[in-house]
């Protein structure tokens, strides 16, 4: 039997439960699908690829493997 | 939406009138000074930028966006006068709104008044200027999330003081899911998608991404979705406890 407080409102316990599924749902979609949609306000573009970069990408032909090596003790201090 | 701007005035013009206002401002100015000089090292670091006073501002905010928030419902509640605002013909969801954009844009001022720090680093030195913008934005989202956060459980209760701690206890919450430490220590248990995951509802990870000059979409429906979400949720609550 749902309580009165349930029936006057519609909501609920179960509506902010809703909310929330809602709400995580919406953060991982959007971690997703909205990769890559940004604006670098940064004054040398850091973080955008220049012109010439991606010119030079555009025409590799072969495979590119790339090795990142990073010590955590370095970096930390 | 004409009546969501009455509110808003209202509120805004409330906290001026009181010295609820002067006394956060200064609060917040010198606790922001003290951390960047002191603690973050502004000068030691040689460098011409802001991140020394941009990466306490979620820390500063876990302490005192609740004393803005806690008083928004819980206020009206112990005093009685909800029972006449929520009987105005205003529908809640704009009272809500109104209240929040309120409290936010007061947070703005509060932050727009740290302009100095701004000044002291473009004459010190050649700063990326398009950085701190993207910082400011960030940290007034920060800010934003808090009060929607302490605003939600403002409306839970009439006592202010629980107001105050709930808010700051959840807030911390929001904060530690982004935290190298609990991260790492996180890291050895679970597997890396859940822990991202978490590291993705943080205010940290989200705010220390916008602060490097990016502004990406998906932190800005991150914190659209957080605020829409605490926000919601005041406005269920306030409706659960109506009778009360």
């Amino acid at each position: 039997m749902p309580s009165p407080a349930w029936r006057r409102t519609g909501f609920g316990f179960g509506g902010l439960l809703a909310l929330a599924v809602l709400f995580l749902g919406v953060v991982m979609l959007s971690n997703l699908a909205l990769r890559g949609m940004r604006v670098d306000l940064t004054q040398n573009r850091l973080y955008t690829l220049s012109p010439g970069t991606a010119q030079v990408i555009a025409e590799l032909k072969e495979p590119v493997t790339l090795y990142f090596f990073f010590s955590r003790e370095t970096a930390s201090s | 939406m004409n009546k969501v701007q009455v509110i808003f005035k209202r509120e805004l013009c409330g906290y001026f009138a009181t010295p609820l206002a002067y006394v956060f401002i200064v609060i917040f100015l010198v606790l922001a000074a003290v951390f960047t000089f002191e603690v973050g090292g502004f000068f030691e670091r040689g460098q011409a930028d802001l991140q020394a006073f941009f990466r306490w501002h979620p820390w500063i905010y876990l302490v005192l966006i609740p004393a803005i928030s806690m008083r928004l419902w819980a206020e009206e509640r112990n005093s009685g006068s909800i029972e006449l605002l929520l009987t105005l013909p205003v529908p809640l969801w704009q009272a809500v709104v109104g209240k929040f954009l309120a409290a936010w844009c007061f947070a703005g001022i509060a932050l727009a008044l740290t302009f100095p720090m701004w000044i002291t680093v473009n004459y010190l030195g050649q700063p990326d200027n398009g950085v701190i913008v993207a910082a400011y934005i960030g940290s007034w989202l920060v800010a934003g999330g808090f009060l929607s956060i302490g605003m939600c459980l403002s409306a839970a209760t009439r006592n202010q003081v629980i107001a105050f701690v709930t808010a700051a206890l959840v807030g911390f919450v929001f904060l530690l899911a982004g935290f190298p430490l609990v991260l790492d220590f996180v890291r050895g248990i679970l597997p890396g998608v859940i822990v991202d995951a978490i590291a993705s509802l943080s205010f940290l990870t989200h705010f220390e991404a916008i602060s490097k000059g990016v502004i990406d979409l998906r932190d800005l429906v991150y914190f659209g979705a957080l605020i829409g979400f605490w926000l919601a949720a005041t406005a269920m609550v306030l409706d659960l406890k109506k009778a009360e």
